[in-house]
């Protein structure tokens, strides 16, 4: 395993994850590797991956996990235009400055030095994604994605995002995992909206 | 080799179709700053944060130009790269390429080179009514025929081939697969001709004409006697190396620009255009051939 994460680079694989679990809008995702060896290592880490999600995919009412595709950069650019319209995950992308990237990225770096697997990340990631979705389908979150000026909304907003801190962290324990959450939770409630 | 080649010129053909979105951590304020510092230019800025994450490349050039700013299509890919580099932006998908179609003349052909090495080859047409001249055999008439020389009697048919040399067939192939000049035309709706021709060769590499009367053999004329003028008032005048020409006509302007290899490429385009927009259009044309030939 440690093999195959180096291959990958801990950053890559957080946005790879991060990517997979985020994207609500379609259907497809497409993941352009360097070369033909990340693209074997990152077949089975995603592989792991799911297999741990499925357990929870049908108790999922918002989020739904797209189907994933893993090809090389030349087979990208061979064929680009039969990609069109799938979400791509470019490698290179992984130095967003995004803090939720940030987050999972140290956390997969330091879970996996403690515990020589990626098990307990995936199982972790999976729980978040419950717990996002739950939110989601229980309370109209619009007001998370919009640009407020007024001070009342704005201190209604704040409100908000205290009461899911609260949740997570009931739930979660940990406070890494909780901003994380928090913050997946914003981004696809905002993406919901738009 | 050719197929490395293929996907260099389809890396480049894809960069005007991204889609690029901002890092999930940035605000509208935070945006704006970002773009004027990466741009320098405020005009540019406003426009961009609107339709960034809905439009391609090629849409928001041209919905800048629409807004009457004058920038390229690679002007706007230069600067949402720099800012991909730096981390604020990610590339989240490509739109589907258009196929307009386009009354192209793309001319391949030079005049055939018979060498030595290349045997003629010919086909003999046998039909009853053909009475077929006697040949005489060279001992008869004490001649010593060079091997390359081969008696061609009635019917044989002469092939033609075409030649564009080795290493400008790559830079045809990278502005075909690449499909750069149908990008120009379909954002500046004032260009009526774009061709790039070798005059080491004396051939037309590539060309596409609109709703203009012009042939390969014409534009292949007036570009060398231009840019031939062009090159001796530089050297007689000592101005420096020879660029760029415009020739402002009643109707149309001609840019015209010497490339590598002795290479040309010249853009025509309607007379009504701003010369800002003719010049960033052309300049920027320029430098993806350019791209492509390095």
């Amino acid at each position: 395993m440690s093999g195959l994460i180096n291959t990958v680079g801990d950053q890559n694989l957080a946005y790879v994850l991060l990517s997979l679990i985020t994207e609500i809008k379609k259907d497809n995702l497409c993941i352009i590797a360097e070369n033909e060896v990340q693209k074997e290592a990152l077949e089975i880490i995603v592989k792991d991956f799911l297999d741990i999600l499925s357990i929870y995919k049908d108790k999922l009412k918002k989020i739904k996990i797209p189907n994933i595709l893993i090809v090389t950069v030349d087979e990208y650019y061979d064929k680009w235009e039969d990609y069109s319209g799938y979400r791509l995950v470019f490698l290179e992308d992984s130095n967003l400055k995004w803090s939720a990237l940030s987050i999972l990225s140290k956390y997969l770096k330091d879970t996996f030095k403690k515990y020589k697997s990626l098990e307990f990340v995936y199982q972790d990631l999976s729980n978040i994604i419950v717990l996002v979705d739950s939110l989601l389908s229980k309370a109209d979150l619009d007001i998370l994605s919009m640009d407020l000026e007024n001070k009342d909304e704005k201190k209604k907003r704040e409100n908000i995002e205290k009461n899911f801190f609260s949740y997570f962290l009931e739930n979660l324990k940990n406070k890494a995992k909780v901003t994380l959450a928090t913050k997946i939770l914003l981004y696809i409630a905002e993406k919901m909206y738009e | 080799m050719k197929r490395q080649n293929k996907i260099g010129f389809k890396r480049f053909q894809q960069r005007f179709y991204r889609i690029y979105k901002p890092s999930p951590d940035l605000g509208k304020n935070d945006l704006i700053k970002l773009f004027k510092k990466f741009s320098k230019r405020a005009d540019i800025a406003n426009v961009i944060i609107r339709f960034i994450g809905k439009m391609d490349v090629n849409s928001l050039a041209r919905e800048l130009r629409e807004r009457s700013v004058i920038v390229s299509a690679m002007d706007i890919f230069n600067i949402l790269e720099k800012l991909r580099k730096n981390g604020y932006l990610y590339i989240a998908g490509t739109s589907i390429p258009k196929r307009k179609p386009v009354e192209e003349n793309v001319q391949a052909v030079s005049q055939v080179v018979v060498t030595p090495q290349q045997p003629i080859e010919h086909k003999v047409i046998e039909a009853d009514e053909i009475i077929k001249a006697p040949s005489i055999p060279p001992e008869a008439l004490d001649i010593d025929i060079a091997p390359e020389i081969q008696a061609i009697s009635i019917g044989q048919i002469v092939e033609m081939t075409s030649v564009i040399p080795t290493h400008l067939s790559k830079i045809v192939d990278g502005v075909r697969d690449a499909q750069i000049f149908e990008r120009y035309l379909e954002i500046n709706e004032y260009i009526k001709a774009i061709v790039l021709a070798s005059r080491e060769a004396n051939i037309v590499l590539c060309s596409v004409y609109r709703d203009i009367n012009i042939t390969d053999s014409i534009a292949l004329a007036l570009l060398a006697t231009i840019s031939e003028h062009s090159e001796s008032v530089a050297q007689v005048l000592n101005l420096g190396e020879f660029k760029e020409t415009v020739v402002n006509a009643e109707r149309y302007f001609i840019m015209l620009s010497r490339l590598k290899y002795d290479v040309v490429l010249a853009t025509i385009f309607e007379g009504s255009i701003a010369l800002g927009l003719m010049i960033r259009d052309f300049l920027s044309l320029k430098r993806e051939i350019v791209e492509l030939m390095s």
